[in-house]
Formats: structure tokens, C-alpha cells, sequence
């Protein structure tokens, strides 16, 4: 019998200014066993995770590997003791074999010549580690022709090529095909019976219940439950996920039915969306909610053709007539907030006005040189400042001085100026304070007062439910629930996202 | 399928298709003393471009070594009287020191290499200004009879010396350490330095190898002319770097060979001038057909890595 290996992770405590991301957390792990980590987003997962995997270092707590206690200062350390980090992001050399990129960091020189490599034993041990996985890909080939699941396998076999015992898989599922996840299933059970550790962080209650054999629960930087995956029904680990403390706001925003504006009928696009249907309103604040992979961010691109679409349709109520419109006309007449605002929604360099005038120029320039007129671009610039209280020094500071929530406000004022009929919103409130958030939140309720129709996708639960008036559950690319009135509460959208009923 | 047959071995077929097109229009084309020539006329621009390859597999690039190739010639005029082997080895030294200054500036300070090595470009010109004196200067004989040599009358010397760099540079690069790790770093730096491959070493012998073989193809240039001219290496940089892409390396780093790659990105240069030259073309021609040429493996190596992601 082979002595197993044990991970411990003792009274872990992490505080981040200002916030306590984990709070006494101790989990325990043991060779051949497979354990699941469930919560939502900023339950503390990744944080957890990262200090094991070197990347934080905990302020109180201790980690250690068959009963000796371990300290990384790097992710080097930690991968010298064993643990292997498989990140929803692959790292991969492109344009190498798979072979190579098993053996990167070790490549296998030849016996009798100096600082020759041996291809022979590069690929031979490569095969073998990947028959070990049970796949027959062929070590020869560039990396960059195998599917995202292959690359995965590779990402395992160099995990295994080191020697670690201790694998963690960070939402591995989340981009891959229903085939290869199968696989992926089956090689993470392979792993296991080498009587490997693996811990499996995954929001996905459903491939926890059918993969692992113990689970653990993190809410809000406390674990909250953990057991063995046979003694707990689906619900039981839904309830734990979500907690008990749900806020029930009464909403004071009526819903009445207004004519209907843009329909949506059957997008799809490879599995990330099938056939997905809907209306939105004048007027109206749809929101989209489901979890990270179920959808969402493709959905709205593919609907702004940023992303090419297998099939659908935008169908729009104007003048009394319905019109089919491609995707660049949609974005034509729409407002689009995007989720990153310093990568794709500003301009950091260029003034404020100039970022509020950006989106409808040619409302400025004038004559046949289309000679921009500053004047009337600062009155509308001056306008929008005040109509949105944009704290700003003057229109002329650079935007980039601004804090995220003027910025923010900056990107509606942007938008609102080429006077839209719908918004898109993406993320409308990330990385903006409180106060600001609740200045957002009732700009957008106001403009879909006004009559402008409103697209919202949040990951922030508490958002979609105080401002949708109807929400879209998405999970693998379907709308699973569509909910509106009473039942748009966090309990009943959290437990539909993520498979409940 | 064919679209993919077509990116991997367009270039090839065009220069076979160029070569019969030259043969039948021109009757000397396919003489031996004109291979001569055209090997004479490639080895220049096949020595410079061979170490160039390796920094621009790395993912960066270096625009100095037309000037490193000025600074050697003027090395080789300065050590004149010292005989053969007192040269040849203050050139590697010299090609080695610039490389390394390149190298350290850019691995270890963190330069953009493209500007960087512009601006040494402008610098290392001006070193063999003063040198030189801005005229022609003559080099020792020994080495200039060197230069003219032929093994068995027709196959110069001066290209078998590249032809050893190239296939050595070619088994460096896929056969050893070194060069594993010089894809490795092309293709995707930061994995690279997590997996703990020494990345700013690597880099800086890349640009060492760029600059020896800078150095070597200005000596070549100067021992087969006898003499240093202002003119040497002049422009060869961009030359260099387009027959590499020519050749199928890749200008973002991670893919692409000396051989048979650069080899032949320079072979089609070459014999696109002699040929068009044996065919009777004015002069004033050529920088436009083989600009187009280049414009069009750019762009062809631009498609090919926009289609891949």
C-alpha cells in the first residue's frame, strides 16, 4: 500500500484592505479523494486556492503536507512541493508540440551528446504520461491544433510530468463541450485513482455531486459546510451556497405592459448559445443573470455582432413597422456599457468632453471639412455634467483623473448624447463605491422611465433583483427560468442558475 | 487544406516557378558561373539574417546589424596588418560586445527592442564613420584572397562559411535546449518564465548570436571586396528581416526556421535581382517587384496569425 499524502490547510485568515476574504478556514484533503469547493463568486475560493497555490500569503493560518508545515513565498515554492494550479486560463506554447509543452521545464537531454535534447525519450515519455491519462493524442503535433479539452489534458499530463501530487482545477469545465467534459471527468478520475490529491473548485453543483467525494462550502469568507457528497442532496448544497440571510427588498418600480420594442428570436452560436428567445419592452429593464460560462457575455455580443453568430435574428418595432436589423444596426442604435470601462469604454488620455462627445461626433462637424465645432461639443459636454452630477474639475481634465463612478457616469453621458433607444448595459456598476453605485442604479431606472429600453447583465445578484422589472435565467446557453413580479428574489435566481428548481 | 499547403509552402513554389520563368526567358540564368554569382550575392544577407532569426523567434527584433556589419568591416580594416586569424577573431569579439549591449539593454533593462536597436542602428554607423573616415579603406590581402576563393573554381568560399552558420544556427535551434527555449519564450513569455526558463539569458544570447553573425556578414562583405565602403550592411537590416518573414518566421515570436526558412527567404530575393538582371530589366525595377514581394509575405504572415487565433 502506497502511503497517501495529506494536504492540510489550518485556520487560514486573509484580510485585504479593508476586507476579510477568509476568515478562519480549514480544509483537509487526502491522497485518492476528490474535493469539491463550491461558492459563489468572492466567496473566497480563488483567494483560498491562491494561498495554496502561492500566490497570497495568509496573514494567519498554516498549510501542511503530510503533517510538516509548508510556507511559499512564490508559486514556484508551492509547485516545488507539489501542487499543480490548472487555471481556467491555459498557458501554452502555440506553436510547439505537445511533447514540449509536457516537458518544458524539464526536457530530457540526450546521453552520450552535451546539450543535445533526446526526441526519442521526450516523446516516448510523453506518450506514456498521456496513455497514464488515457488519451491517445499524438505528442507530435503543435499544441495549437488540438481542441481547448486537449489542451486541458496537456495542462494535466504536465502536472503529472512534475510529479505533483496535489492538483487543483479552477473551473476547468466552464469552457468546454458536454464531450469534453466527459473526458475531462474521466481524467480527473484516473488522477485520483493514482491516489493524487485533487481539489475541484466549481460552481456547477451537478459535476461536484457526480465528481467528488467530499465537499466544502464557502460563504462569504467562512466555510460553511463540508461533508461527504453521498450524504447531501442538491438543495442542501444550495442552500448552503446561498445562505439564509436573503435581503427581500420591496420593489416600488412598476411593471406595466408596454408596447413590445426588439425581439430576439432564436440566436445561437456554436454551445455556448442555443436558441434563445425574448422580447424587451419600452421602457423595460431586462435583466440577464446566471453564472460565470452560462452565457451571458456571449449573448450580448453576439446580439452586437462582436462575435459571429450560428443563427438569429433582431427583429424591431419602428414607425409601426417590424423591421429585421443586422447586429451593426442594433449597435447603431443602441448605447453599449461595457464591462471593462478602462479597456474598452474610455478614452484615458483625452479630456472629458471629448469622451462625452465621442460616441455622436457628427452631430459637431460642420461645412463640407466636417470641422468639429468645440463650442456646441462643450455646452452638450457642460450639460451632461451637471444633468449627471459628474464630479469633475472642469470638462477639460482628463478623464483618467476621474474615480470609477464619474467615469462611469461619463460612459452613460456618452452614450445618452447619440440618444439611444435601447441601453445595453454590461456590468454597469463594477468597480464603483456604494454611493455612486446607488446614483447608477437610479440614472438607469429614470432613463427606463423615460422610455428607453434596458438590457442589464450583472454578476452582482442584489443588482438584478432591486432593478429588473423581468429576469432571464441562463444556464449552458439556455434561458432556463424567466422570471418576473415576486419571484425575481436572490433565493429563487441563485437556486435556478445553478440547477435547482 | 489547401489554404494551409498554400501559407506553409507558398513562398516555395513561387521561387520555383520564378526560377523556371527566369530559365526560359533568359538563356544565362541557368549557367553556372550566374549560381556562382547568386550564391556570392546571397551570402551576405544569408549570414546577417541567420542570427536574426533566432532574436526574431524570440519575439523581438534587431534593426543594428547592418551596422554591426559596418563596425566589423571597419574592425577588419583597423587590423589590417595583423594577419587572417588576429581578424576574424576581433570580428566575432567585437559582434559578440555589440550583441551583448543589445541584449543586456533589452532583456535585462526591459527596452523595446525595435526602438532600441534603432537607435543603435544611427549609433554604430557613426562608430564606423570614425573609423573610416567616411572613405573606402582597404583590408588585408590574405583575407581578401579569402574572399575570392572558389572550391573546384565555382563554389566560393565566402558561401560555404554561411552555408556552415546556417545549418549550425538550424541545429542549434531545433536540437538543443537553447532553442526549445527560444520558441518557447516567442510563443508565450510569461508561461515561460513561470515554468522558471531562464528568460533574459536566453534573450541575451539570442541578440549575441545576432550580433556575431552581424559581425561575420560584414567581414564576408569586406574580404570579398578587398575594401570597406560606406555602403556596407547599409539597409541589409531590413532586407534581413524581410527575407525572414519571407521565410515563414513569424515577426510576433514562436514559429519559423533558419533553414529551410530563411534560407530561401533569401534565396527568392536574390534571384528575383538576378534574374530580372539576366532577363535585361532595368535596375530602377527591382526595389519595386521585391518590395511587393515582401509586402506580400507580411501580409500573407499577418493573415496566417490573425486565422490561428
Amino acid at each position: 500500500m502506497i502511503q497517501k499524502s495529506i494536504i492540510e490547510m489550518k485556520l487560514i485568515t486573509k484580510i485585504f484592505p479593508g476586507v476579510t476574504a477568509l476568515d478562519q478556514v480549514s480544509l483537509k484533503a487526502v491522497g485518492g479523494e476528490i474535493i469539491g469547493l463550491v461558492g459563489v463568486n468572492g466567496a473566497g475560493k480563488s483567494t483560498l486556492m491562491n494561498i495554496l497555490g502561492g500566490v497570497y500569503k495568509a496573514n494567519k493560518g498554516k498549510i501542511l503536507i503530510n503533517a510538516e508545515e509548508v510556507v511559499f513565498n512564490s508559486p514556484l515554492d508551492a509547485t516545488l512541493c507539489g501542487i499543480s494550479f490548472i487555471h481556467q486560463e491555459l498557458n501554452y506554447f502555440a506553436s510547439q508540440s505537445v511533447a514540449e509543452n509536457i516537458f518544458m521545464s524539464d526536457l530530457p537531454m540526450h546521453k552520450k551528446f552535451p546539450f543535445i535534447l533526446s526526441q526519442a525519450d521526450l516523446y516516448k515519455s510523453a506518450e506514456n504520461i498521456l496513455s497514464l491519462l488515457g488519451s491517445n493524442i499524438d505528442p507530435r503535433v503543435p499544441i495549437e491544433e488540438l481542441s481547448v479539452g486537449e489542451k486541458q489534458v496537456i495542462e494535466i499530463a504536465r502536472a503529472l510530468a512534475k510529479g505533483n501530487n496535489i492538483v487543483i482545477f479552477d473551473e476547468p469545465s466552464s469552457s468546454l463541450s458536454i464531450t469534453e467534459k466527459n473526458k475531462l471527468f474521466e481524467t480527473v478520475i484516473k488522477l485520483k485513482q493514482e491516489g493524487k490529491i485533487i481539489i475541484y473548485i466549481s460552481h456547477f453543483i451537478e459535476e461536484i455531486l457526480h465528481l467528488c467525494d467530499r465537499y466544502y462550502v464557502l460563504r462569504n469568507g467562512k466555510m460553511v459546510g463540508e461533508g461527504n457528497v453521498k450524504e447531501v442532496s442538491k438543495n442542501q448544497i444550495i442552500t448552503l451556497v446561498i445562505g439564509k440571510e436573503i435581503l427581500v427588498k420591496s420593489k416600488n418600480y412598476k411593471y406595466d405592459e408596454k408596447q413590445k420594442f426588439i425581439k430576439i428570436k432564436n440566436f445561437s452560436q456554436g454551445n455556448k448559445l442555443k436558441n434563445i428567445n425574448f422580447e424587451i419592452n419600452r421602457g423595460e429593464i431586462l435583466g440577464i443573470w446566471g453564472l460565470m460560462g452560462s452565457g451571458r457575455t456571449e449573448l450580448l455580443r453576439c446580439l452586437l455582432g462582436l462575435d459571429k453568430k450560428d443563427s438569429g435574428e433582431i427583429i424591431i418595432a419602428e414607425n409601426k413597422n417590424l423591421n429585421s436589423i443586422t447586429p451593426i444596426e442594433l449597435r447603431q442604435k443602441c448605447g453599449f456599457v461595457t464591462e471593462s470601462r478602462r479597456i474598452d469604454g474610455l478614452f484615458l488620455n483625452e479630456s472629458v468632453k471629448k469622451n462625452i462627445t465621442s460616441a455622436n461626433l457628427k452631430l459637431y462637424a460642420e461645412g463640407i471639412f466636417k470641422i468639429i465645432n468645440t463650442n456646441s461639443e462643450l455646452g452638450d459636454a457642460e450639460s451632461f455634467i451637471n444633468k449627471l452630477s459628474i464630479k469633475t474639475p472642469s470638462s477639460l481634465t482628463k478623464i483618467e483623473n476621474l474615480s470609477g463612478g464619474n467615469q462611469q457616469k461619463a460612459i452613460f453621458a456618452k452614450w445618452l448624447n447619440k440618444k439611444p433607444q435601447i441601453l445595453i448595459l454590461d456590468e454597469p456598476t463594477r468597480g464603483v463605491d456604494v454611493g455612486a453605485k446607488q446614483e447608477i442604479a437610479s440614472l438607469i431606472m429614470n432613463l427606463a422611465n423615460e422610455g428607453i429600453s434596458v438590457l442589464l447583465v450583472s454578476s452582482e445578484l442584489e443588482e438584478i433583483v432591486n432593478m429588473s422589472d423581468r429576469v432571464l435565467v441562463l444556464r449552458d446557453g439556455t434561458i432556463c427560468h424567466e422570471a418576473s413580479g415576486s419571484e425575481i428574489s436572490e433565493e429563487i435566481l441563485m437556486a435556478t442558475a445553478l440547477g435547482g428548481n | 487544406m489547401i489554404k494551409r499547403l498554400f501559407f506553409s509552402y507558398g513562398f516555395y513554389i513561387l521561387i520555383f516557378l520564378l526560377i523556371i520563368i527566369f530559365t526560359l526567358i533568359s538563356n544565362h540564368f541557368m549557367s553556372l558561373s550566374n549560381w556562382t554569382q547568386i550564391s556570392i550575392a546571397s551570402c551576405f544577407l544569408l549570414t546577417a539574417a541567420a542570427g536574426l532569426t533566432v532574436v526574431l523567434i524570440t519575439g523581438n527584433i534587431d534593426l543594428s546589424v547592418g551596422s554591426i556589419a559596418y563596425i566589423a568591416a571597419s574592425v577588419a580594416y583597423l587590423s589590417a596588418d595583423q594577419g587572417p586569424i588576429i581578424t576574424i577573431l576581433a570580428v566575432i569579439f567585437v559582434g559578440a560586445f555589440l550583441g551583448l549591449i543589445n541584449g543586456f539593454l533589452i532583456a535585462y533593462l526591459k527596452m523595446n527592442s525595435l526602438l532600441t536597436t534603432l537607435g543603435l542602428l544611427i549609433a554604430y554607423r557613426g562608430i564606423s564613420l570614425v573609423i573610416t573616415g567616411g572613405t573606402v579603406q582597404k583590408i588585408g590581402e590574405q583575407l581578401s584572397n579569402f574572399g575570392n576563393y572558389k572550391f573546384f573554381g565555382f563554389f566560393p568560399l565566402i558561401f560555404a562559411v554561411s552555408l556552415i552558420l546556417v545549418i549550425g544556427i538550424q541545429f542549434i535551434m531545433k536540437f538543443t535546449r537553447f532553442g526549445r527555449y527560444c520558441y518557447a519564450i516567442g510563443n508565450n513569455e510569461i508561461s515561460a518564465n513561470k515554468l522558471g526558463i531562464p528568460v533574459k539569458k536566453i534573450k541575451l544570447y539570442s541578440f549575441i548570436i545576432a550580433g556575431i553573425c552581424g559581425a561575420l556578414s560584414g567581414l564576408l562583405l569586406a574580404m570579398y571586396l578587398g575594401e570597406v565602403t560606406t555602403f556596407t550592411g547599409r539597409g541589409m537590416e531590413f532586407q534581413a528581416v524581410a527575407a525572414i518573414v519571407i521565410g515563414g518566421t513569424s515577426l510576433f515570436g514562436g514559429r519559423g526556421s533558419i533553414m529551410p526558412g530563411t534560407f530561401a527567404g533569401v534565396l527568392l530575393l536574390v534571384i528575383i535581382n538576378n534574374g530580372l538582371g539576366s532577363m535585361g530589366v532595368s535596375p530602377y525595377v527591382y526595389p519595386f517587384v521585391a518590395g511587393s514581394i515582401i509586402f506580400l509575405a507580411i501580409y500573407l504572415d499577418s493573415i496566417k496569425n490573425t486565422s490561428s487565433k
